[in-house]
C-alpha cells in the first residue's frame, strides 16, 4: 500500500497503534516500580490486582488489541508492522526523560539492529490470512 | 546469577511464550475442530507472559526490556517453519539474525 493512497483513518489508527503500544510499555514499568516488596509471589500478585495503574495497563492492552485488529482489516501486516515498531524508539525515548533509564549507544545499537530484524521479517512475502496474526 | 541477568532471562522466556501463543492462535485459524482449545490454551500462555514480564520488570529496564521481547519474532519464525509449514525465506532468515543481533547487544548492556 502506497503511503500517497493512505485514508486518513489509517493513518490516525497507526499512529495511535503505537501510541498505545508505547502507553501499554510505559505504565507497565511505572505500576512495577510502585509495587512494595510482596516477598511471596502470591502477594505479589495480590498487590499487582490492587495497583489501578495495571488497571489501565489491562485497558489499553486490549483496546491496542482491537486498534490492531482493525488496521489490518484494510493493510497488510507486511506495511503496517514496521511502522508500529516505531514504538520501540518512542520507549526508548520516553523511558530516558521520564523513567531516568539509561542511555547509552550498545543500547541504541541494540534497538537498532531488532528494529531493522522487524523490518525484514515484516517484508517478507506472506498469503492473505496471515493478516489475521494476532500482534498487537 | 545478578537481578539484571535474571531479569534479562525472564523477558526471554516472555518471548518464548509468546512465540508460542502465536503459534497457538494461528494453529486456531487453521483447523476445524478444536479451535477454541488453541485460542484458550493461548490466552492462558498470554496471561502467563504477563506475570513474568511484570517480575522481569522489576530487574530491567523497559527501554532494554520491551526490545529483547522481540524474541517472539525468531521463535514465531522458527516454530511456523517446524509445526505450520510456512517458509523461512532468505530475507526472513536476515531478520531473525538481526534480531538476534541486536538482543545479544540489548543483554550485554544490561
Amino acid at each position: 500500500m502506497a503511503a500517497s493512497t493512505l485514508p486518513l483513518w489509517l493513518i490516525f489508527r497507526l499512529a495511535l497503534a503505537i501510541i498505545l503500544d508505547t502507553a501499554v510499555h510505559i505504565l507497565w514499568k511505572l505500576a512495577v516500580l510502585q509495587l512494595p516488596n510482596a516477598g511471596s509471589l502470591s502477594a505479589s500478585v495480590e498487590a499487582a490486582l490492587r495497583q489501578p495503574l495495571f488497571l489501565l495497563v489491562a485497558i489499553l492492552f486490549v483496546w491496542q488489541l482491537i486498534n490492531w485488529l482493525r488496521v489490518l482489516e484494510s493493510s497488510d501486516l507486511s506495511y503496517s508492522h514496521p511502522i508500529t515498531a516505531l514504538s520501540l524508539i518512542a520507549v526508548f525515548i520516553l523511558s530516558a526523560l521520564y523513567l531516568g533509564e539509561s542511555v547509552d549507544a550498545l543500547k541504541v545499537l541494540g534497538i537498532g539492529f531488532v528494529f531493522a530484524g522487524v523490518w525484514f521479517i515484516s517484508r517478507t512475502e506472506h498469503d492473505g490470512s496471515a493478516r489475521r496474526a494476532i500482534r498487537p | 546469577m545478578t537481578a539484571t541477568t535474571i531479569g534479562v532471562l525472564l523477558v526471554i522466556l516472555c518471548g518464548l511464550i509468546e512465540g508460542v501463543a502465536q503459534v497457538f492462535f494461528k494453529k486456531s485459524a487453521l483447523v476445524l475442530d478444536g479451535k477454541r482449545l488453541w485460542i484458550g490454551a493461548g490466552v492462558v500462555l498470554f496471561i502467563v507472559q504477563a506475570l513474568i514480564y511484570t517480575g522481569a520488570l522489576q530487574f530491567v529496564e523497559v527501554s532494554t526490556a520491551f526490545p529483547i521481547g522481540n524474541i517472539a519474532f525468531v521463535i514465531v519464525a522458527i516454530l511456523s517453519q517446524r509445526f505450520l509449514n510456512e517458509p523461512l525465506t532468505r530475507t526472513r532468515w536476515m531478520g531473525v539474525g538481526l534480531i538476534v543481533v541486536g538482543v545479544t547487544l540489548l543483554a550485554a548492556q544490561a
